[in-house]
């Protein structure tokens, strides 16, 4: 496992190591002569014993060095890396569980095309000793592929293979919690194979700064967890969930919308139903997983809502009912959307509904 | 200074030897003729460290009972010599000639103190057996406290001398 140092630059303490040599070279004792009143008792001293004195004092100095060099090496901190980002190594034999995110932001730019064809080259790089499950995960998770189970074909690279057709995006957001922890359960499901290797992979456009410190402390020690990065590297910040609720007599549309890492500035997030701009409002922001919850309230949420008046009030209601689930986009009728930019030019965002918050 | 019995001289005497001042080696062979030349029956107090080789010693002093003196041996010692106190390495001048000697105390320290206890007791039983009194003296304690104790086992020794020599 990787190596690495949370505080590297402490690491400069390894030159106090030369205190001690430097110590050493000064107080070499120039010998002190003491007069005596006779010599005649005096045994001379044998070689092997001014030997075995300089090789004392040499190993004293070595140890001194040795203390020094192990605080610097404490104080820098190192940590075993179980966290490996964009690593798609996949050497070794044993159980492989291949997470492919299907949240929103999995839409743009092709990233989930990105994303299966990254896991195509994981299978192709197995051997017929691995066994291979397959998951997809938002909000929620689904087993594509099982890596174990009673059915003859589960763990198989083969079925996996066969099971990437079958992935399409959602308009979920995306819960690393959740999907960390389906995948563990999927482990702990087969106690036997505790001896083979267990490695998580998880294909997802989430950039490092959008990860909850917390996944890390999921895990056990005994699994593997990769990341496997698709899409370039960019900026953080979303729509994180977005809902209509009743506010009396009227409906609110409710944004949660979420900022990561883009430092503080004034957001313009705009509802859109049914590709028409309804309300557009600034709100700021702080970066560090920070949230704020924006209602639209009252008559622009009902006038979208009333605008598809000629249709049955019973599919009206379907509409609310699913609004009401979170199911947000891509009912039969109709979708509601939650753009957001940080005003000129505006660009695409990374985790969104479709591209809410412009970062890039 | 040769020997006298007047007050005059022993003040002489006193003053000389406050007079003197230690250096150069010990002149055995010279001191033997000088001692050997005095008249019988006297008293010969030798004050030395006795840091010779023991034959020699124990030659003077024979020497000096066969000419029936009555012999007092004060031996002077350093507390450095009955210790050997060093603690790190050292390298040793010979007071008494050029030699210089490199010495690691940890190694040598009780291989030291052996020969020395050795050589001073083969003194002792020498000047046991001839009936030579001797007392040492170190450097650092009060020089009364020394002679206190020289004279009272003087003492207890002639008494137990002349009560002998009644019952026999």
């Amino acid at each position: 496992m990787p190596l690495s140092l949370l505080t590297p630059w402490l690491l400069g303490g390894i030159a106090l190591v030369a205190v001690p040599w430097f110590i050493h070279r000064i107080r070499r004792p120039e010998r002190e002569v003491v007069p005596f009143s006779s010599l005649m008792f005096v045994p001379v001293v044998e070689r092997r014993v001014v030997e075995r004195r300089n090789l004392q004092h040499i190993l004293l100095m070595l140890m001194r060095m040795s203390l020094l060099l192990l605080l610097a090496m404490a104080f820098a901190r190192p940590v075993v890396e179980r966290l490996t980002a964009m690593s798609p190594g996949l050497a070794g034999v044993g159980d492989h569980l291949i997470l492919i995110d299907i949240s929103a932001s999995m839409r743009s730019d092709g990233y989930l095309g990105e994303s299966i064809s990254r896991a195509r080259e994981l299978l192709d790089a197995r051997t017929d000793a691995d066994r291979v499950g397959l998951i997809t995960f938002a909000q929620s998770t689904a087993v594509l592929a099982p890596l174990f189970g009673e059915d003859a074909d589960a763990g198989q690279v083969a079925v996996a293979r066969g099971r990437l057709a079958l992935i399409e995006p959602t308009y979920e957001s995306t819960d690393f919690h959740n999907a960390i922890r389906a995948a563990l359960e999927h482990f702990r499901r087969e106690q036997a194979a505790s001896d083979r290797r267990r490695v998580v992979h998880v294909l997802t456009d989430l950039q490092a700064a959008g990860l909850e410190e917390g996944v890390r402390g999921l895990v056990p020690l005994d699994v593997e967890l990769r990341f496997i990065a698709v899409g370039g590297p960019r900026s953080n910040a979303t729509v994180q969930d977005a809902i209509i609720a009743r506010a009396g007599s009227s409906l609110i549309a409710r944004a949660r919308i979420k900022n990561w890492n883009i430092p503080s500035s004034d957001f313009t997030v705009r509802l859109v139903v049914d590709g028409r701009s309804i309300e557009e409002r600034v709100v700021r922001i702080p970066p560090g997983n920070a949230t704020l919850v924006v209602d639209y309230p009252g008559s622009s949420v009902r006038a979208a809502v009333a605008r598809d008046a000629q249709r049955p009030d019973g599919e009206r209601q379907r509409h609310l009912r699913a609004y009401r689930r979170r199911e947000l986009v891509a009912t039969r009728w109709r979708r509601m959307e939650l753009r957001g930019s940080r005003g000129p030019p505006t660009t695409a965002s990374g985790h969104a509904r479709t591209r809410a918050l412009d970062t890039r | 200074m040769p020997p006298r019995g007047n007050r005059a001289w022993t003040h002489r005497l006193l003053v000389e030897l406050a007079r003197q001042v230690p250096g150069g080696r010990t002149d055995t062979v010279g001191t033997l003729r000088y001692v050997g030349a005095l008249p019988a029956n006297g008293m010969v107090v030798l004050i030395s460290d006795l840091l010779h080789p023991v034959d020699t010693v124990i030659e003077h002093l024979r020497l000096l009972r066969g000419r029936r003196h009555d012999v007092l041996v004060l031996q002077i010692s350093d507390e450095a010599e009955r210790t050997f106190p060093f603690d790190r390495s050292v390298v040793l001048s010979d007071l008494e000639g050029d030699r210089e000697q490199f010495a690691v105390p940890d190694a040598v320290r009780a291989g030291y103190l052996e020969n020395r206890q050795r050589h001073f007791d083969t003194i002792r039983e020498a000047c046991l057996a001839a009936e030579i009194d001797i007392e040492e003296f170190v450097t650092h304690e009060p020089l009364q406290n020394g002679f206190r104790r020289f004279l009272r086992r003087r003492q207890d020794a002639v008494r137990s001398r002349r009560r002998r020599r009644a019952t026999t």
